[in-house]
């Protein structure tokens, strides 16, 4: 190429050229030509995604600081930031991931100036504990890798990224240590991300559904969290964790049913407290679904069961209430739920009104107007606090929508179904498996592994 | 493994075995217990060393591949339906149980539906499974019914004196009808035809092993026969059909929510009876599916031979539930159980001609 005099305008590289056009001149593409003395280069990047004063410091910068172009090429060339560049599409969802095309003379370079957006770690939410790390993933991908890689120093650790095939072209990351994972699970795992091809992922939420090989599931064989201790913990267990970019939880696969009852806090007490704590999950899981159907088989099927003292209070509160007590169960369980539902859904400063105004229908106000009974309402409230001592919310909702199963069953069938269908979903659960591995096993080699987070 | 073995023996304090001991108690029971707690632990042991030599295989696999077909077509059959039936006689005895002791308003059929909807679904899991729920339940009830015989046996109308009567019949003969009831609780094993698939690694079954076996074997069996007697007496203890719970129904609990031991009892047998019957089942269901295999019942790219025979199942067990009485019920169990000896003979023959057939 001929050397320009000083005032002549160079012409854009066609290639350039193209690849506006085929990004349909979005306002946002630019090509910014630089231009000292008889030295010129352009530069192709979309501003929304490009980290701005990176692109002054890296590029621009040092371009009017060296000599000539050659310097600058060679400059460009030893970036850390350098990324290689591929044909076609797929050069195009590079600069849309915040890469920018710089043409030196000749010769193309691409350098990652992505913008992260949102690479704060944002304080546990979901999985709150009172010791232990406090913040918990950002929502950009090299942010999380970051944090992984600083808590598990391992040189095993291995991290692979896939680019999904979907309309967003997120990119997910593998992370396993190479020395104790368990290869069969691995490679369904990466097969399984292989062949996925949904119009649009947006979440770990998102993957973790479609990675769940049955349409209609309704429990969780994949674990989402947003504690990066807890996301060290399982890979130090040879687990796989798939992280995407964009969402601020994890993926966490084989699990257990057990993972699911425990919480990060467990490992940082004494051994009496986290067991005590372990109990206490445990006992409210079975309160948690037991509770509404035993009301049912209590009252209408067996009233027989209980001591007279307590049979009979138990029927004394039911009086006046003009239906059977499996339409009062469902009735007050629908409440709350929606209670539950409302109080998620809306912002902070409405959902305290929601709760309380619902609390006073749920409360004596329901008793009064001899829609339930007084028993009712403890054991609606006993389930409500129940169902919220399981860890992962995952898992609770899966265990509260169980609890209707439950339900109807005892209904239809009295004591038999209540003790029938708990035994059906323990069947059920010990019949699902997360890649390959049994989901609801008892382990006896060692005790540890239950607590496997 | 223990588990399979276990599970029978339970199962079977809530069964007919308990009320056919008693009613043969003058007969010596003792003596046949005794012998049957031996006969059962040389049965465990060499059914396990047989299929130690076929470690990973099922009984069809084995059959299949050493011995003609018109040999192992009707043993596979034969022992389908003994399986079947023991797990009919398990349900039904529950059912009647239940809608006698708890829910009196509630009729046998719904009761007997509610277990045949869950159990098909239990069949028709995968067999790793099923072991996996076996043993999960289990070890959640162990120490429920180790609580509850201690309880009982502990009780203050437990009179020991009814049992030193009972003790006096040690020196008759031992009655045929009594040792195969009594040897039934050793059958649990012989799931082993089945779940063979699961275990890999050769089962290790020395003296130890015998040992726990035949102690908690020997320990079920004397509770089984002589705690009833202790609450009800040597004497009238024959005109009860459910020895063993109506002596739960007679010791309280002071100071529990439930004041009754029977429901406590009722409702933890439930879960043994359960495991039993999808064991026994499951079982049954995988030795029809080895030799029967319709082709024609071919839809949607999906074989459902195997929803045949659950559906079958269900509905030959809701019928005989409604057409069956306690005493037609006793009777029947009791000619099952006297034809067990022939199943072992059978079980042996298969086996030797199936170790000849593959010369190990």
């Amino acid at each position: 190429m001929s050397k320009l005099s000083a005032n002549e305008k160079p012409n854009t590289p066609e290639t350039m050229k193209e690849i506006v056009e085929k990004m349909n001149c979005s306002e946002d593409i630019l090509i910014v030509p630089l231009q000292l003395g008889e030295n010129y280069a352009f530069v192709l990047y979309i501003k929304t995604v490009v980290d701005g004063s990176k692109l002054q410091n890296i590029i621009i910068k040092p371009f009017f600081e060296l000599k000539s172009a050659e310097y600058f090429a060679s400059y460009i060339q030893s970036l850390p930031d350098i990324a290689k560049i591929k044909s076609g599409d797929e050069l195009l969802i590079q600069l849309t991931k915040g890469h920018s095309l710089i043409a030196i003379q000749d010769q193309f370079f691409l350098v990652d100036l992505k913008m992260v957006t949102a690479n704060s770690p944002q304080p546990a939410i979901m999985e709150p504990t009172i010791y232990g790390p406090q913040l918990a993933l950002s929502e950009a991908l090299e942010t999380n890798l970051t944090m992984i890689r600083h808590r598990y120093l391992k040189p095993s650790l291995t991290i692979e990224t896939v680019q999904l095939k979907d309309k967003s072209h997120q990119t997910i990351a593998l992370i396993y240590d190479k020395q104790i994972v368990k290869q069969s699970v691995l490679d369904t795992i990466q097969k399984k991300i292989q062949e996925l091809d949904n119009p649009l992922i947006e979440s770990a939420g998102d993957l973790q559904l479609y990675l769940n090989s049955t349409r209609f599931s309704l429990f969780p064989i994949l674990l989402l969290t947003e504690r990066p201790d807890r996301i060290t913990y399982n890979l130090a267990n040879g687990k796989v964790v798939i992280m995407m970019d964009g969402s601020p939880q994890a993926i966490v696969a084989p699990v257990v049913f057990f993972d699911f009852m425990v919480s990060m806090e467990d490992n940082y007490h004494s051994y009496w407290i986290s067991l005590f704590t372990l109990i206490l999950r445990y006992i409210g899981l079975l309160t948690c679904i037991l509770l509404p159907a035993m009301y049912v088989a209590v009252t209408s099927y067996t009233p027989d069961i209980f001591r007279v003292e307590l049979a009979l209070s138990v029927a004394g509160s039911r009086l006046g209430v003009p239906y059977p007590s499996f339409i009062e169960v469902l009735f007050m369980l629908l409440f709350m739920e929606f209670l539950i539902e409302s109080s998620i859904r809306l912002p902070k400063a409405i959902s305290a009104t929601a709760t309380t105004v619902g609390g006073l229908i749920l409360g004596t106000a329901a008793t009064e107007a001899a829609l339930t009974s007084n028993m009712m309402i403890i054991v609606v409230s006993a389930v409500a606090i129940t169902s919220f001592v399981i860890p992962i919310s995952e898992m609770s909702f899966a265990v509260r929508i169980c609890r209707y199963i439950l339900l109807a069953f005892t209904t239809l069938f009295g004591t038999v179904g209540l003790m029938l269908g708990l035994l059906g979903i323990v069947m059920f659960l010990t019949n699902k498996d997360s890649f390959g591995e049994p989901f609801l096993k008892v382990n006896w080699k060692s005790t540890k592994r239950e607590k496997e987070v | 493994m223990y588990y399979l073995i276990f599970v029978t023996m339970f199962a079977n304090i809530i069964a007919t075995v308990p009320r056919i001991l008693v009613i043969e108690k003058e007969k010596g029971v003792i003596l046949s217990m005794i012998a049957a707690v031996f006969v059962g632990i040389i049965f465990t042991y060499y059914v396990i060393q047989l299929f130690n030599k076929f470690s990973g295989q099922t009984l069809p696999d084995i059959l299949k591949s050493y011995s003609p077909k018109w040999f192992y077509i009707p043993v596979i059959l034969y022992f389908a339906v003994t399986w079947f039936i023991a797990g009919i006689i398990t349900l039904i005895t529950y059912v009647f149980l239940f809608t006698t002791f708890v829910s009196l308003e509630t009729s046998l059929i719904v009761t007997a539906l509610a277990f045949v909807i869950i159990i098909s679904f239990g069949m028709l899991m995968k067999s790793g499974s099923v072991l996996y729920t076996l043993e999960i339940v289990f070890v959640l009830l162990l120490p429920v019914i180790v609580f509850l015989f201690i309880k009982i046996i502990t009780d203050e109308n437990l009179e020991w004196d009814f049992i030193q009567v009972a003790m006096m019949n040690i020196n008759t003969t031992p009655s045929y009808r009594s040792f195969t009831a009594a040897s039934y609780l050793f059958i649990g094993v012989v799931n082993i035809v089945i779940f063979n698939s699961f275990f890999k690694e050769k089962l290790t079954f020395g003296f130890k092993q015998m040992t726990i076996i035949s102690t908690v074997g020997a320990l079920v069996l004397f509770i089984t026969y002589f705690i009833p007697i202790g609450f009800n007496g040597f004497e009238q203890i024959e005109h009860m059909n459910f020895p063993w719970v109506s002596t739960s129904d007679s010791v309280r609990m002071k100071y529990g929510v439930i004041e009754r031991v029977v429901f406590i009892f009722i409702i933890t047998f439930l879960g043994i009876s359960f495991l039993s019957l999808l064991v026994h089942w499951h079982v049954s269901l995988k030795l029809f599916e080895s030799i029967l295999h319709f082709n024609k019942l071919k839809w949607k790219n999906k074989n459902w031979t195997s929803y045949f025979f659950v559906i079958l199942f269900g509905v030959v067990s809701i019928y005989l539930v409604s057409i069956i009485d306690e005493f037609e019920l006793f009777k029947y169990a009791s000619i099952f159980y006297n034809t067990l000896p022939i199943f072992y003979f059978i079980l042996f023959l298969s086996l030797f001609v199936a170790k000849r057939g593959a010369k190990v």
